[in-house]
C-alpha cells in the first residue's frame, strides 16, 4: 500500500491524545525521536473501516501554534510540513476537550487555517455531562462541514463513528475563515460565533466531582500525607516487593550460566558466555521489575490527572531554587533513570527551566545506582541488620535530594538570567485510570530497557571482559592475570589519582568502566573477582575477603561510604550525556555537566575518606 | 494602575473580571490563549498548601499561577 | 582446554567492538528517525 493516508493527531495537553492514539493503533506504534531535538516521536498504524492501512503521528500537546515550548515548535513544523524528517500529513485528527470546547478551538481553528482536511473529536463528553454541559455536535458539523465525532476515548465510546469518519474517501476541508488578526481576542470572538448555540450549559453548580477529591488531595495537611504515603509506598515496593520478581530473574540467569558450563568444555568462549554476557547482561536485566514499578506509579499518577497535582504542591518548593514546579516529575522520573527524566523537561516553556532540569537530573538516585549501593552497603556493614542497611541507603537518597537542591540553587545564582518566564499549570479533572494505557506505557519502557540491556550493555559486557583477559598472561593465577590484562594496566595508572579516595587498582577499574553506565560496577566486579578462580563463593563474599597490601579489609567502611559518596554525584552514564547534548543541542552543557558532578564527586569521596579517618580505622 | 485590585488578592471562590497585565508579551499572550482575556471572568479557587501557586478557573479550565506573575494581571 | 575456543572468543570480541563503533560512529542520518535516535531513549 504506497498511497496509506497519514493522520496528524493535534490536541492540547491533557486532552487524552495518547489515550486515542492507542485505541487507533493497539500496539501497532513506534516511539522515536525527532532528530535534534528530545521531543518524542510517536508514530502508529492502524486499519480503517475498508482495511486500508492508515498511519498516525501523534504529535505533542500543544495550546497554539505560536510556538512557545519546544514541544508547540514540532507539532507546527509537522503540521507546516517544515520538518524534513516527517512527510506534511494528509489530514488531521483535531482533538479537543467538550469541558473547555472555546479553549480548544482556540488551537483547533489554528489548524483549520492550515489548508489541511480535518476531523473535530470532541473527548470526554461524559465529563462533559456530568458538568451540565451539552453539546449539539451536528450543528457544529454543518457549520464546519468536516466530521465532528463525540468521544470518550478512554471507554473507546465513539471509535466506530471516527473510525467512520477516517474511512471517507475524500475528507473535507473545514468551512472557516482565516482568523488574520494575531490578538487571542479576535480569535476567540470568532470561536464564539463559531460555537454559538452549540453549547448549552446548566450553571448553577460549579462543584465539579473533581473538587471534591482535591479537598483532600491538596488540603494544605491531608495532601502531604497521601503525597508522602504515595512516595512511601513507591519506595517501599521499589526496594522489598521487587525482590521477588528480581531474585527469579537472577536464578533464570544463574541457571543460564550452569547451563552453558555443563554443556561446553572449558575455554575462553565459554568465560566470555558465563562472565561476559550472562554475568553482565544479567546484573542489568535483575532492575527491569524495578522500572516497571516505577513507571507503573507514574503512570498512574499522570493518568489520574494527580501529577499535576502534586506539581501544584510542589511548586513553591522548587521555585525557592529556581525551578518550576512542572520539574517534580523530570526529577522524580529520574529516580528510575535520568533519560526520562530529561526528556520529561521538554513540556517546560522556558529554556533556563529545562537547562537547569537537564544539569541536575543526574543526581538524582537513578535506579542504575541501586544494585552498587546495596552491593557497597553489604560489603559495608557485614553484620549490620536490615534497619541499618535501609537507614544508609535513605542517607543516600537523602545526601542525593541535597544535591539536587544545592546544584539548583547555584545554577540558579550563576546561569545568565532569562526574560521572567510565567508558570502556567493546567490542573486537569480527575480520571478513572485506565490501566490498559497504563500497562501499554510499562510494556514500552520495558521494551527499550531490555532492548538496551541486548544491544549497549551487552557490548559493553564482552569488551570488559576482553579487557580483563587480554592480553594473556603465562601465569595460571587469575590475579596475576588480572594485573597483567588491559584493564589492570587500566586500573594501575589511575591508581594514584584514586588512591586519595581509598580506592586500590581493581576498584579503578570498576570506576573506569562505569562511566559507560553505573550498573557495569557490579558485572565488572563479577568478572574481577570471579574471572580469577572458579569457587563458588559469590562476588560479595570474595570481595569481602580482599585485602590490601597491609592485610586489612579492602572494603572497609571507609572506603565503601567513599564509594558510596562517588556514586551519589558522578556523572557515569553515556546515555545521559547523549541527551544532554542532543536536549541542550551543544557538547558545552553535556561536558560542563560530566566534568562539574564528576569533579564534584572527586572532592566529596576525597573528603568523606580523608574525613573518615579521624573518626573510622 | 498600581492601586488596582490584581488576581494575587482574591480571596478563594471570589469572581472578578480581567484587566490588563504587566508582563512580557509572551507570557502575556500565552495566558491570553489560555482564556486570560480582557474581560473573562476568573474565580480564584484555591491557594496551594504552601500558599503559592493559586489555583484560577477560567472557561471551565484550571488553571494555577504563581503569586509573582497573578499580581502582574489586574482586575477591573 | 579447547583450543578452537581461544580464537573464537577474541574474534566474538573483534566483531563486537566493530559494531558498537559502526552503530555510534556512522553519520548520522538526517532525513529519518530510526533506531539511532533511540539508543538515547528513556532507558
Amino acid at each position: 500500500m504506497s498511497s496509506d493516508r497519514t493522520f496528524a493527531l493535534v490536541g492540547n495537553p491533557n486532552t487524552g491524545k495518547t489515550t486515542l492514539f492507542n485505541a487507533l493503533t493497539g500496539l501497532r506504534q513506534k516511539v522515536a525521536n525527532y532528530p535534534g531535538v528530545t521531543v518524542e516521536k510517536k508514530v502508529g498504524t492502524g486499519r480503517d473501516r475498508h482495511g486500508a492501512a492508515f498511519t498516525v503521528i501523534d504529535l505533542p500537546g500543544a495550546y497554539s501554534l505560536d510556538a512557545k515550548s519546544p514541544d508547540e515548535e514540532v507539532t507546527r513544523a509537522v503540521l507546516r510540513g517544515e520538518r524534513p524528517d516527517t512527510p506534511q500529513p494528509d489530514a488531521v485528527i483535531c482533538l479537543v476537550d467538550a469541558v473547555n470546547l472555546e479553549r480548544h478551538f482556540y488551537l483547533a481553528t489554528q489548524v483549520m487555517e492550515l489548508g489541511l482536511p480535518v476531523i473535530v473529536v470532541i473527548n470526554k463528553t461524559d465529563e462533559a455531562e456530568e458538568r451540565g454541559i451539552t453539546i449539539a455536535a451536528k450543528r457544529l458539523e454543518e457549520r464546519l462541514g468536516v466530521s465532528v465525532v463525540p468521544m470518550q476515548a478512554n471507554e473507546r465510546v465513539g471509535m466506530e463513528a471516527l473510525q467512520v469518519a477516517l474511512s471517507a474517501s475524500d475528507l473535507a476541508q473545514p468551512q472557516w475563515t482565516a482568523v488574520e488578526d494575531g490578538d487571542p481576542a479576535t480569535r476567540y470572538t470568532a470561536i464564539e460565533t463559531l460555537l454559538e448555540g452549540t453549547v448549552a450549559r446548566s450553571e448553577e453548580d460549579r462543584q465539579t466531582p473533581s473538587d471534591k477529591w482535591d479537598r483532600v488531595l491538596v488540603h494544605p495537611i491531608l495532601g502531604w500525607v497521601v503525597l508522602l504515603s504515595i512516595v512511601g509506598g513507591l519506595f517501599f515496593t521499589l526496594f522489598s516487593l521487587a525482590g521477588y520478581p528480581m531474585d527469579l530473574i537472577d536464578g533464570t540467569f544463574g541457571w543460564l550460566g550452569e547451563q552453558v558450563e555443563a554443556r561446553m568444555a572449558e575455554g575462553d568462549l565459554r568465560a566470555l558466555i558465563t562472565e561476559g554476557i550472562i554475568g553482565g547482561v544479567g546484573g542489568v536485566v535483575i532492575f527491569l521489575p524495578q522500572i516497571l514499578i516505577l513507571f507503573f506509579f507514574i503512570g498512574l499518577m499522570e493518568n489520574t490527572g494527580y501529577l499535576a497535582r502534586v506539581s501544584f504542591m510542589m511548586d513553591r518548593l522548587m521555585s525557592g531554587v529556581g525551578l518550576n514546579g512542572k520539574a517534580f516529575v523530570p526529577v522524580l522520573s529520574s529516580y528510575a533513570c535520568a533519560i526520562p527524566g530529561i526528556m520529561a523537561t521538554r513540556t517546560m516553556e522556558s529554556a533556563r527551566d529545562r537547562l537547569i532540569t537537564t544539569l541536575i537530573a543526574p543526581i538524582t538516585s537513578c535506579s542504575a545506582r541501586l544494585p552498587v549501593y546495596v552491593m557497597l552497603i553489604a560489603l559495608m556493614l557485614p553484620v549490620g541488620t536490615a534497619g541499618q542497611k535501609a537507614l544508609v541507603m535513605i542517607g543516600l537518597y537523602v545526601l542525593s535530594i541535597i544535591g539536587v537542591y544545592t546544584f539548583a540553587w547555584v545554577f540558579n545564582r550563576t546561569l545568565e538570567k532569562s526574560e521572567k518566564t510565567l508558570m502556567v499549570l493546567e490542573l486537569p479533572s480527575y480520571q478513572r485510570p485506565s490501566w490498559r494505557e497504563i500497562t501499554l506505557q510499562m510494556y514500552e519502557r520495558g521494551k527499550i530497557f531490555l532492548r538496551r540491556a541486548g544491544t549497549v550493555i551487552l557490548g559493553l559486557s564482552i569488551v570488559l571482559w576482553a579487557m580483563t583477559t587480554y592480553p594473556k598472561s603465562d601465569s595460571e593465577d587469575g590475579s596475576e592475570q588480572l594485573a597483567y590484562s588491559a584493564a589492570g594496566r587500566l586500573g594501575k595508572t589511575i591508581e594514584p589519582v584514586i588512591e586519595p579516595l581509598g580506592y586500590d587498582w581493581k576498584m579503578g577499574i570498576g570506576l573506569v568502566a562505569s562511566f559507560a553506565a553505573r550498573e557495569v560496577f557490579v558485572s565488572t566486579m563479577s568478572i574481577i573477582y570471579l574471572g580469577e578462580e572458579a569457587e563458588e563463593d559469590s562476588v560479595r563474599d570474595r570481595m569481602a575477603e580482599e585485602t590490601r597490601a597491609d592485610g586489612k579489609p579492602a572494603y572497609d567502611v571507609r572506603t565503601c561510604l567513599s564509594l558510596l559518596v562517588f556514586y551519589v554525584f558522578a556523572m557515569q552514564c553515556l546515555s545521559t550525556v547523549a541527551v544532554t547534548r542532543r536536549e541542550t543541542n551543544s557538547w558545552r552543557w553535556a561536558i560542563l555537566q560530566v566534568v562539574y558532578l564528576t569533579g564534584f564527586a572527586y572532592l566529596a569521596a576525597l573528603a568523606t575518606y580523608q574525613i573518615g579517618g579521624f573518626f573510622l580505622s | 494602575m498600581t492601586d488596582s485590585r490584581h488576581l494575587g488578592q482574591l480571596t478563594a471562590g471570589e469572581v472578578a473580571a480581567v484587566g490588563g497585565m504587566d508582563l512580557p508579551e509572551t507570557a502575556a499572550g500565552r495566558l491570553r490563549e489560555m482564556g486570560f482575556l480582557t474581560g473573562a471572568s476568573v474565580r480564584m479557587v484555591r491557594r496551594a498548601p504552601l500558599g503559592c501557586p493559586i489555583e484560577f478557573e477560567v472557561g471551565g479550565a484550571r488553571l494555577a499561577l504563581r503569586q509573582a506573575d497573578a499580581a502582574q494581571i489586574f482586575v477591573q | 582446554m579447547s583450543d578452537w575456543q581461544s580464537w573464537a572468543a577474541p574474534a566474538v570480541v573483534i566483531v563486537t567492538v566493530a559494531i558498537l563503533l559502526w552503530r555510534n560512529l556512522r553519520p548520522a542520518k538526517e532525513a529519518s528517525c530510526d533506531e539511532e535516535c533511540d539508543c538515547g531513549k528513556k532507558e
